[in-house]
């Protein structure tokens, strides 16, 4: 129950810059999620908020007090690890147990965390065995039990739900949301699943090559990502990204490819003729493309390359000249069967474009 | 053929191939507790006799001689060495294995230097060093010197028992608030029992065979079993029954921890995982 805050964090391995610059703030009592690709210094942020790595600069706050000469077994602090870290010459019990005996609880007490525990993870008949003995996803609920036994002013929570199949990972997610809201304990949760992400994040902090590329409401994260990166990383399939060329033409701007032109309204054509950038990036979600049978305002011909049936919607790539894209729209709105080869009409949704500079690869500011 | 009488035939021809090996190596252990059940007459009968009434004399003799005090001598060094040894092993093996040491290669390497070292260009040192100390022929004497020896093996061999474990399991027992003493005992240790068990046999007979820093710093005293057994070859001849009987007697303490600790050995000397 307090609040985390990172300050320029700087870790390094050896000549490996694991961490740069990574600042952020957890609300006392939020979930914050950390996202990236494998690699990218999640763990490392859980480590240095646990005291396990020293950053080689950089502030770590936990409650408001600094932290860097805390002991890790005195900053209350539960870890769930990614290798799990099982004790191995102790019961599922014992391993539950272990942190409690150091809390020196009550044995009542201890006895009603256990049972609670056992119940939250569906492990009753499977107390008295032997790490060695569990699935790798029993083992992986063992390792978050004994995380979610104690009562610390922390959670760290290292990929807690990676190996396990999908119904359970799904149901336990909101179990831990469930118990995190409850006790109002601060909670840093690393996945690399977005759909787990954005369920159970009050924060997300995107992260790539050791820094920090956006911190935001998952809602924020995936509305105005800042940059391409993440832009790029939220969302499945991937936003379509096109290269295109900015030309003024009778007092109106256009975006310009081999491929097709797409006008800009005056207020984005003026903000891009002021800040004077001749190339942008538009990216656009594959559920901003929209595909009819005739031709609308703004929309240009495509031709359908594959169509992937979903439960309820189609992933369909489409192909226009030397350029292809994606786009995802509900098989009850979209009023034909689609058929590879067919030619379409396609356009994107108007305030769904995000621009970015491709020199800088940051978002242009403005309407989205 | 059908494909299960070859499966049979294949896992007998292979049961009588492990089993001939077996024989060959236990044979001269046969020999000495078949030895050690005849009069001395029947030892030396050509061809040996295979079925003979045993008689238990030999045990007898034994039982009443020195050599049950100098094997509770050997006993006793070899324990003692090897409790020491385990102790001081394992806390240096931790050491090393999970503290950044400056120059803990250079060191490592100095301290199995120590073992490598020929027993016998150092019992003359040692022979002296001991007499001006007033330790000739005492238990002391000899468990120090074992203990240079055993410690440095267990250091070595402990490290890389040590060296085994996910550091991760450290760190969350370190988080669930352990200190690194407790730790060290409640987490470390424990996964590391194969390889105190394996250290252990491997120090225990090491220190009850060694013969010839006990045949120089021993006279009366503190003479150790192996030792004594030499000594029952006298220039009146040698009495093959009785070395036998004290051989085999001398086997047994080894035998009986081995047994004891067998699960752990074999995990020990597999290097067992940790996971």
């Amino acid at each position: 129950m307090s609040e985390i805050r990172l300050e320029n964090v700087r870790v390094r391995y050896g000549k490996n810059v694991v961490l740069n610059d990574v600042s952020f703030t957890v609300p006392e009592g939020s979930l914050c999620v950390i996202t990236g690709p494998s690699g990218c210094g999640k763990t490392t942020v859980l480590r240095v908020i646990a005291g396990l790595t020293k950053p080689e600069r950089g502030m770590v706050y936990l409650g408001g007090k600094p932290a860097l000469h805390i002991l890790p077994g005195e900053r209350d602090v539960a870890m769930c690890f990614q290798t799990f870290a099982l004790y191995p010459h102790m019961t599922v019990r014992e391993n539950w147990m272990f942190p409690l005996y150091a809390e020196k609880l009550s044995p009542q007490e201890m006895a009603r965390r256990i049972e609670e525990v056992t119940r939250l993870l569906h492990m009753e008949f499977l107390l008295d065995r032997y790490p060695g003995q569990l699935s790798g996803g029993q083992q992986q609920r063992v390792a978050l039990g004994r995380a979610l036994v104690r009562r610390p002013r922390i959670y760290l929570l290292d990929e807690p739900l990676g190996n396990l199949d999908a119904k359970l990972r799904v149901e336990m997610r909101a179990e831990i949301r469930k118990i995190q809201e409850t006790l109002g304990i601060t909670t840093v949760y690393v996945t690399h699943d977005q759909t787990e992400a954005q369920a159970v994040a009050d924060i997300m902090v995107v992260m790539d090559f050791g820094e920090v590329k956006q911190v935001g409401t998952p809602e924020e994260v995936y509305e105005r990502p800042e940059n391409l990166f993440v832009a790029g990383f939220i969302g499945t399939p991937r936003m379509n990204f096109f290269s295109l060329e900015v030309q003024e033409n009778g007092g109106r701007v256009f975006l310009v490819s081999r491929a097709f032109s797409l006008p800009l309204d005056a207020h984005q054509g003026a903000l891009l003729r002021r800040q004077g950038i001749p190339e942008v990036i538009l990216g656009v979600r594959p559920e901003n493309v929209l595909c009819t049978l005739q031709p609308g305002s703004g929309s240009f011909p495509a031709v359908l390359e594959v169509v992937e049936p979903q439960s309820n919607e189609y992933i369909l790539t489409l192909r226009r000249e030397d350029v292809t894209f994606k786009a995802r729209l509900r098989r009850d709105t979209l009023g034909f069967t689609p058929e590879v080869g067919q030619k379409v009409w396609v356009c994107f949704e108007e305030n769904f474009w995000h621009l970015f500079d491709p020199r800088t690869e940051r978002r242009l500011e403005g309407r989205g | 053929m059908r494909e299960e009488t070859k499966v049979v035939i294949r896992r007998v021809g292979f049961l009588v191939v492990a089993l001939g090996i077996t024989l060959a190596f236990m044979f001269p252990l046969v020999w000495v507790v078949l030895a050690s059940l005849k009069t001395r007459l029947e030892i030396f009968v050509l061809p040996p006799k295979w079925v003979f009434l045993p008689t238990l004399q030999n045990y007898r003799d034994i039982l009443h001689s020195d050599f049950m005090y100098q094997l509770k001598n050997s006993l006793l060094v070899a324990a003692i060495s090897t409790g020491v040894s385990l102790v001081f092993g394992s806390l240096t093996a931790y050491g090393f294995s999970r503290y950044p040491i400056r120059g803990s290669d250079n060191v490592l390497f100095w301290i199995l230097s120590l073992r490598m070292l020929p027993p016998i260009a150092v019992v003359i040192p040692f022979y002296l060093l001991f007499r001006s100390l007033g330790l000739l022929d005492t238990t002391l004497a000899l468990v120090l010197v074992y203990c240079i020896f055993n410690i440095s093996f267990s250091i070595w061999v402990l490290k890389g028992f040590f060296d085994e474990i996910p550091i991760e399991l450290e760190e969350a027992a370190k988080l669930d608030g352990y200190s690194p003493a407790q730790v060290f005992f409640r987490v470390s240790l424990p996964l590391v029992r194969p390889g105190l068990a394996t250290t252990a046999i491997f120090c225990l007979i090491q220190s009850l065979n060694e013969f010839l820093v006990a045949l120089t710093l021993t006279t009366r005293k503190a003479v150790t079993a192996p030792v004594g057994l030499a000594k029952l070859q006298t220039f009146l001849g040698t009495d093959w029954g009785r070395i036998s009987a004290a051989a085999v007697i001398f086997m047994i303490p080894v035998v009986v921890f081995t047994v004891f600790v067998r699960n752990e050995l074999i995990r020990g000397m597999s290097f067992g995982r940790m996971r």
